[in-house]
């Protein structure tokens, strides 16, 4: 007898990397993880049949304890949050899909050659700002107020341990909105090497200069 | 650059575009309608008169916004979807945009108060006029890549 898992699990061991960075409703449907997917809807859609996607429910969701989050959130630090019958699955972190690594062994290296903001992000939570900046050997250039983000600081920093050919620096900004336990994600944004004011750079971010984001009226 | 006030709470825009908004959000709070340069996550909003190098497209397409909204950045591109909404006939938005930085997604123009949406950002309320809406960028990183920066989707 055909395992229905196993099927979707096939299909999502390839639809899976394309949800990396995207944020996960706590008791996924199959429709929405293909709507969280980067994918064309369409050429997804014709891949799963309408008898096998009512089958397919991932068969092991472990939402977060509301009184860490105020809300449910999908979250798992043991393995696939969301598993399908051959063992595979989707790994979230507080809402967020990411790959295995960022559970199984964060690392500067890793985070480093990371290229999404929110898996970067997730993998530093899990190591923590302050170790992080120490073991990146992130060196402090200047900090600021954030414009238009009232109480939060935007701190530029060197990345010293670039080694290969593409010396930058890393813009430390606050998000507008806090989360639902009231903490506020911070993000460490790559930046080019020419900036020394964190204003310069954060405008940099959005084509202004920094005179122009100086007169940010409003972040959430 | 100001600040004004309007009765429009993020509850009742939800409620109005029928759009999703997180729960933990203030759906109470009255959203700032602001004439000046917002961010919204990894966009922002910039009335055309405080940048350089972008111009509408004499031949640009304007679609007229509906009460249900426009995504201008698509749940599928990166997670969650930005949202224009506005009261219907009062504004229209457009891609027919030349940005010099390649960020600009479009512009609208509104002729009286637009918002824009996100489940996890809420609302940020746009005074009457034109904007352009950007995305954010980065530095990429990575070597052997022709483009010197990459967008940023949170």
């Amino acid at each position: 007898m055909q395992d229905p898992y196993l099927e979707m699990g096939q299909l999502f061991r390839r639809l899976a990397p394309d949800t990396i960075g995207t944020t996960m409703p706590v008791f996924p449907t199959i429709d929405q993880i293909i709507a969280a997917t980067r994918r064309s809807q369409v050429q997804v859609r014709r891949q799963v049949d309408d008898q096998a996607a009512e089958r397919a429910v991932a068969v092991h969701t472990e939402p977060l304890a509301a009184s860490r989050h105020g809300e449910l959130r999908l979250h798992c630090e043991d393995g696939p949050a969301i598993a399908f019958g051959d063992g595979y699955g989707i790994h979230v972190l507080h809402g967020t899909a990411v790959p295995e690594w960022v559970l199984a062994g964060p690392s500067v290296d890793l985070i480093r050659r990371e290229p999404n903001v929110e898996v970067r992000r997730s993998a530093i939570e899990r190591i923590g700002w302050d170790t992080y900046i120490r073991q990146a050997a992130l060196s402090p250039v200047a900090t600021c107020p954030d414009p238009g983000n009232p109480g939060a600081a935007l701190s530029l920093y060197d990345d010293l341990a670039d080694d290969r050919g593409f010396a930058g620096r890393v813009l430390l900004v606050v998000n507008g909105t806090p989360e639902p336990d009231g903490h506020r994600r911070r993000y460490g944004i790559n930046v080019p090497a020419i900036f020394d004011d964190p204003v310069d750079a954060a405008g940099w971010t959005y084509g202004l200069d920094g005179r122009q984001y100086a007169q940010l009226a409003r972040r959430t | 650059m100001h600040t004004m006030t309007m009765t429009v709470t993020l509850g009742g825009l939800a409620a109005r575009t029928g759009l999703d908004i997180l729960g933990h959000l203030e759906r109470e709070m009255t959203i700032p309608v602001i004439d000046g340069p917002q961010a919204q996550g990894d966009l922002i909003v910039i009335p055309l008169d405080y940048v350089t190098g972008i111009a509408i497209a004499p031949n640009a397409h304007w679609r007229e916004v509906p009460t249900t909204g426009i995504d201008v950045l698509r749940a599928a591109a990166a997670g969650n979807p930005h949202t224009l909404v506005a009261e219907p006939g009062t504004c229209r938005w457009t891609t027919g945009v030349r940005d010099q930085t390649g960020l600009a997604l479009g512009a609208l123009t509104a002729d009286d108060v637009a918002y824009l949406v996100h489940p996890e950002h809420g609302g940020s309320g746009i005074a009457p006029g034109r904007c352009v809406i950007r995305r954010q960028r980065e530095r990429s990183g990575r070597p052997g890549q022709d483009r010197r920066y990459q967008f940023i989707a949170d």
